[in-house]
């Protein structure tokens, strides 16, 4: 078989081999059964036989039967909890299809987080239904939708797949054209529920108590049944999201074929510095081998430029080329930027086996149908355990034996990850957070809810949590709540869900135009990457193909292109500068800390024009791109100037080392993604004057984490002690204030005292308060 | 979930925290509720809100509208104000009498396809109504209008038809319930069946009192009546040659209405409406409660006007005849479209509307079979100066080459645009160069064509005329 020579040719490759730090081997597990639940229907089984599959796994009949429900009780939300490749889709379809031929009436709503998996799943459940000739209606309602098609959507889509900003914009503020759907709902799918944590889960927290608010009043109580990914807090990010009780379906009946897992560190290439070989290189150099053995692989690649270069050097590499000339490539990119078309195209191939190779970005890490592959690559460490445990999880289907291989990049995480393999494969993975109360999301959910329909004497009290009494008596003083007859009204003539975007960053696209002739738009670029990749006399790579910007039009948010064959691309460099715009609060000395709102600004600021394969630098440019800016919610906590007897390094050190364990901890105290969250140092602030840490959110103007950081400084600092005292590092790693700079800079000792001097500074200033 | 602690914090800190959070968040779109100062409403200088208060007593409705009355329905209480009005009232220069000259006709040519033609006049609800917004469950009806032709007894002891406005009115928002059910009552929806005469109703009205009735678990069913629905003829007759095709601007340049002055605009009317809520005093009601009857009599009087004018009961004006002539064009009948097209041609003034009316006169002629009519029409307008004349040729041009694939003659069109384009530089450099780029993607086609017709002699076409 030509994995197993595949990857015996990789532990003996004298090259490679050494570079290999860990390989360890996830044995298989047979398939374990169960018979389908007797109230499922035998035109559903026949249909799904039809599609081969005979008998449920066992987790697929637990989670059917809990959501079909037992005779006379109400059937039970469901969160399914296994790893990719299980056949979670039919927990959800069995039963919604089920209702659906015990009462043609009933309905059922899907929420995916992409377009592109709702496009995915649409194709799918459609193909059932035809193949079993049932009478299910099923559509995709999203932005794409014509406007022809809604009405028919609206009234007689038995299934409607949807998203969460379509739900929030589209459909909840006008549910009277929805009376259909919602009078009959009977089963509400949330698929990808691992995507819903941070702020965007918070979001989605409120959205669905709208939801639930709106079935309410059409005498509606629909059946939750949602999918995640491996996270540690299955039970409770649902149970959150959902507003009630979910049982737990995480008993996986799926089998396995043996998964080979290794850790690649790329070898030193400057034992002096300690500098490795790229990640870049290092990928390739790992996947040309599987490529050139036959091996259909994934690559997951970091970043889209990435994605673009590790294509290029797959095609050039041994069994990147196509057998003929002239025939279609076998090694292709998959990012978002590509029109959904030519995605379909891809992942098609990939399911059909005419691709070798596919670089991806996260983009092919959630549910998009691509079949099993026989590896998993992923360039660097993508974050997150969860993240790690998904795409290697691309790799292997059923009980066919798979590889996956991280490749470490030089950074400080990924060399943590690279040293401690049990931090990737062990059994522990990051608990998903979401805090629906927040006070700013919660008020502008709120508001989206009265619009939707009024308040009465009950929902006043909690509809949207703890906050809901108060958040009403300010819309009231405001004016855009009216209350009379014991009701609130909404009396704005605002549509409130179009101010509120459930997602970070602009909307706006910047069009990349290929002028051809003939003249074709080759794809989109959201606004701050177009920053660095489509600046003019940028070297665009799409698809493995070069392209020269000759002009980014800034205003038009257009940029033009052609083809070109050069042996170089560009890379440009971000500077991120902070300031802050208005102080809200802040405490005096000797602990100097405060909240506000700042201005974040970005400016491309010059390219370099790097040599492909020897990555020489060989000319620079200047970007003339004007800034953008983000003004947003911010926490600053200042550290005080060392002692007479502290060196300046040492500053710097617990600077970032303290920072380190900050940024590290916040989410933390705060419930929210690592992602919300950005770190900006200043060794002299000119704020506050002194060595300062921010952390701002990446959410234009804030949900209020800054405050929140505030108020709650001391425990901050608390768990962050707590951390580092307990981390087993005798220098410090990744994991706590960062991995030293070089060996013997003592980084934990001087964090560590700086952490406790500010734990007691802060004591001392709440003393001097209470006493004044 | 865990709540965060705040322990330190008293409920009433709490409470203030939040206040300021949602000033913060509500200070982002700009408020548009001031009226203007010169409004005859509008007592304080300024519109401030607290001076507003200060200088005057709020006044109730009863005060303000002497015959409001109070209704009692299912679903609570609502204001319902009715005004007869008689068939000699004007809108405008528009006479209500005139509806006695509606025929089947006018129905076919203002709303055809609805099956509406052998309608009564009893039947038909002009209907309007004023929302605190412009979609989704958040925007309210508060105020509906309903006009009918009802037998009255007229001064003189005589009955006869007059036309009675009933407009229902929710003083705060629970009373919108009551305004559905009274209109419902009172129109008859689900039984008698009328027709509704409505403007933009099919796209707003309709589906909006339906979208009200579900929030208030009543059933309506506008969305499923036969319709005349205004907009759609308005917009086939005169989209162009007026301003924009909104109602007001109808009103005004079809039935000669001098709109009052101060009068309150569209846009402005939720926010008048709020302020109401809040201050309780019925003054702010009455421009809305003003705009929203004539909107509702006007409804009536471009009914009326279309049946004068169909049964040659009154002499069209030169939008008329605009009117009327694409209306015909659009059902095809092209003859009857000339004969309109032509009248509007020979009053019209030398501007657009007029440019653009000749060329339609020259289409109706052509589809009519009449070409010898319509090459002079486009010789004439050919000659315009400028801009005008530029498109003129252009229309040539087109139809030279794809109805009579005459592709030289075209061609020769376009090189005389082409000629003058040109010669614009002089005055406006740049509408010269955007015609010349467009004119030269037409020349290069035509000059292809011109090349291949000429290799197929077979296929030559004889000269125009």
């Amino acid at each position: 078989m030509a994995l197993v020579d595949a990857v015996a040719a990789l532990r003996s490759d004298p090259d490679l081999a050494p570079c290999f730090v860990d390989w360890r081997t996830l044995l298989a597990e047979a398939a374990r059964f169960a018979s389908w639940p007797d109230a499922l229907d035998v035109r559903i089984v026949e249909a799904l036989r039809l599609r081969g599959i005979d008998r449920p796994y066992t987790h697929q009949a637990r989670a059917i039967a809990g959501a079909l429900g037992r005779a006379g009780e109400r059937p039970r939300d469901q969160v399914v909890v296994t790893p990719t490749a299980s056949g979670k889709t039919l927990c959800y379809t069995a039963p919604v299809l089920q209702a659906i031929l015990d009462d043609p009436s009933a309905r059922a709503l899907y929420l995916f987080p992409t377009k592109a998996l709702a496009a995915d799943q649409l194709d799918e459940l459609h193909g059932i239904v035809t193949d079993a000739g049932l009478p299910v209606r099923t559509f995709t309602y999203d932005g794409d939708t014509s406007p022809n098609a809604r009405r028919a959507v609206r009234t007689s889509g038995h299934v409607v797949i949807t998203n969460p900003d379509m739900l929030h914009t589209g459909i909840l503020p006008n549910h009277t054209k929805w009376v259909r759907l919602f009078e009959n709902l009977r089963y509400v799918v949330i698929d990808e529920l691992h995507t819903y944590r941070g702020v965007f889960g918070s979001h989605v927290a409120n959205l669905l108590r709208r939801l639930r608010r709106i079935c309410r009043f059409y005498g509606a109580d629909p059946v939750f049944i949602c999918c995640s990914a491996t996270i540690a807090n299955p039970g409770e990010l649902a149970e959150a999201l959902v507003g009630r009780p979910v049982d737990v379906v995480d008993d996986n009946g799926a089998p396995r074929g043996e998964r080979t897992v290794a850790l690649f560190n790329p070898p030193v290439v400057n034992a002096e510095l300690g500098i490795r070989q790229g990640v870049v290189n290092a990928t390739t150099a790992v996947a040309s081998r599987l490529q050139a053995a036959g091996v259909q692989s994934i690559v997951f690649a970091g970043s889209r430029t990435r994605v673009e270069v590790l294509t290029q050097y797959l095609r050039e590499a041994k069994g990147g080329r196509p057998l003929h000339p002239g025939a279609p490539p076998i090694v292709r990119g998959y990012r978002s930027g590509y029109l959904p078309k030519e995605r379909r195209e891809i992942e098609a191939a990939l399911r059909e086996g005419r691709l070798r190779t596919v670089v991806a970005t996260n983009a092919l890490e959630l549910g998009i149908d691509i079949g099993g592959l026989d590896a998993s690559i992923l360039a660097g460490y993508p974050g997150t355990v969860a993240s790690l445990k998904q795409q290697m999880g691309r790799a292997g289907r059923s009980s066919r034996a798979s590889l996956a291989v991280m490749v470490a990049s030089s950074s400080p995480l990924d060399q943590y990850v690279a040293m401690h393999p049990d931090f990737a494969f062990g059994e522990s993975v990051e608990a998903a957070r979401v805090h629906p109360d927040n006070p700013i999301i919660a008020a502008e959910h709120l508001k989206c809810a009265v619009f939707e329909l009024p308040l009465d004497a009950d929902e006043q009290q909690d509809a949207l949590g703890s906050h809901t009494p108060d958040l009403l008596d300010a819309l009231e003083e405001i004016g855009t709540v009216h209350r009379a007859g014991g009701r609130a009204y909404w009396s704005s003539e605002a549509y409130p869900a179009e101010g509120v975007s459930l997602r970070l960053g602009a909307e706006q696209n910047v069009v990349i135009v290929d002028q051809g002739p003939p003249a074709a738009v080759i794809g989109e670029v959201d606004r701050p990457s177009a920053m660095t990749l489509l600046h003019t006399e940028a070297i665009y790579m799409h698809d493995g193909r070069q392209y020269h910007v000759d002009l980014l039009d800034w205003e038009e948010l257009k940029a033009y292109v052609r083809p070109v064959d050069v042996d170089y691309y560009t890379d440009a460099h971000l500077a991120v500068d902070l300031k802050v715009m208005d102080e809200w609060d802040a405490t005096p000395a000797p602990a100097v800390r405060g909240h506000g709102e700042v201005a974040v600004t970005y400016l491309a600021t010059i390219f370099k024009k790097i040599k492909l394969h020897t990555h020489e630098n060989i000319g620079w440019g200047k970007i003339g791109i004007p800034q953008d800016d983000l003004h947003t919610g911010a926490f600053w906590l200042t550290l005080p100037e060392m002692q007479s007897g502290g060196r300046r390094g040492q500053t710097e050190a617990a600077l970032q080392g303290v920072a380190q364990v900050l940024v590290n901890v916040a989410p933390l105290l705060l419930m929210c993604d690592p992602r919300d969250l950005h770190l900006s140092v200043q060794a002299k602030s000119p704020h506050t004057g002194l060595p300062t840490i921010f952390l701002w959110e990446s959410v234009p103007g804030g949900v209020g984490f800054g405050e929140h950081l505030f108020r709650e400084t001391a425990r901050l600092l608390q768990i962050g002690l707590g951390l580092v005292e307990a981390c087993a590092c005798s220098e410090g790693c990744p994991g706590c204030v960062g991995p030293p700079s070089a060996p013997g800079a003592g980084v934990k000792a001087v964090a560590t005292e700086a952490l406790r001097a500010l734990a007691r500074g802060i004591e001392a200033g709440a003393g001097v308060e209470a006493a004044g | 979930m865990v709540t965060t602690a705040r322990a330190a914090e008293s409920p009433a800190e709490v409470r203030e925290r939040l206040r300021a959070l949602i000033r913060r968040l509500e200070a982002r779109p700009a408020p548009r509720f001031a009226p203007p100062a010169d409004h005859p409403h509008a007592e304080g200088p300024e519109g401030d809100e607290r001076d507003w208060a200060a200088r005057a007593r709020p006044r109730a409705i009863e005060e303000v509208f002497p015959s409001a009355v109070r209704r009692e329905t299912d679903a609570g209480a609502c204001t319902v104000i009715e005004v007869t009005y008689g068939l000699d009232h004007l809108v405008g220069e528009q006479p209500l009498r005139d509806i006695a000259h509606v025929s089947p006709e006018t129905y076919a040519l203002l709303a055809p396809h609805e099956g509406v033609e052998d309608v009564a006049l009893g039947e038909l609800l002009f209907l309007d109504i004023e929302s605190t917004g412009l979609g989704g469950a958040g925007a309210m009806a508060f105020l509906v209008a309903t006009g009918r032709f009802e037998e009255r007894a007229g001064i003189d002891g005589g009955a006869g038809p007059a036309f009675v406005l009933r407009q229902y009115l929710a003083t705060s928002p629970p009373e919108e319930g009551a305004v559905l059910a009274a209109l419902l009552e009172d129109a008859d929806v689900r039984g008698g069946e009328p027709v509704l005469v409505t403007y933009n109703g099919r796209g707003f009205d309709a589906p909006m009192l339906d979208g009200r009735a579900t929030m208030h678990r009543q059933r309506a069913g506008f969305d499923a009546l036969r319709h005349v629905d205004l907009l759609a003829p308005m917009r086939t007759g005169l989209r162009g040659a007026m301003e924009s095709c909104r109602l007001c601007v109808v009103e005004t340049d079809v039935l000669g209405l001098t709109r009052p002055p101060g009068e309150v605009s569209g846009a402005d009317v939720p926010g008048w409406y709020f302020r109401f809520l809040r201050s309780r005093d019925a003054r702010l009601l009455v421009p809305i409660v003003e705009h929203n009857a004539l909107d509702v009599v006007s409804l009536a009087a471009i009914l009326a006007r279309f049946g004068a004018l169909l049964a040659e009961q009154r002499a069209p004006a030169p939008l008329d005849s605009v009117a009327l002539g694409r209306l015909h064009a659009a059902r095809g009948d092209h003859e009857r479209a000339a004969a309109h097209l032509q009248r509007a041609v020979a009053v019209l003034p030398p501007c657009g509307a007029r440019d653009d009316t000749l060329l339609r006169l020259a289409t109706a002629h052509r589809r009519a079979g009449r070409r010898d009519l319509a090459v002079p029409l486009w010789q004439e307008a050919a000659a315009r100066p400028g801009v005008p004349g530029l498109r003129v040729l252009v229309e040539v041009a087109k139809a030279l080459e794809h109805d009579r694939r005459d592709f030289p003659g075209a061609l020769a069109a376009v090189e005389e645009a082409v000629r003058r384009a040109e010669a614009l530089a002089r005055f406006d450099p740049r509408t010269s160069r955007r015609w010349i780029e467009g004119l030269a993607v037409r020349r290069a086609r035509l000059e292809r064509r011109a090349a291949r017709q000429a290799a197929t002699p077979g296929r030559a076409v004889g000269a125009v005329g």
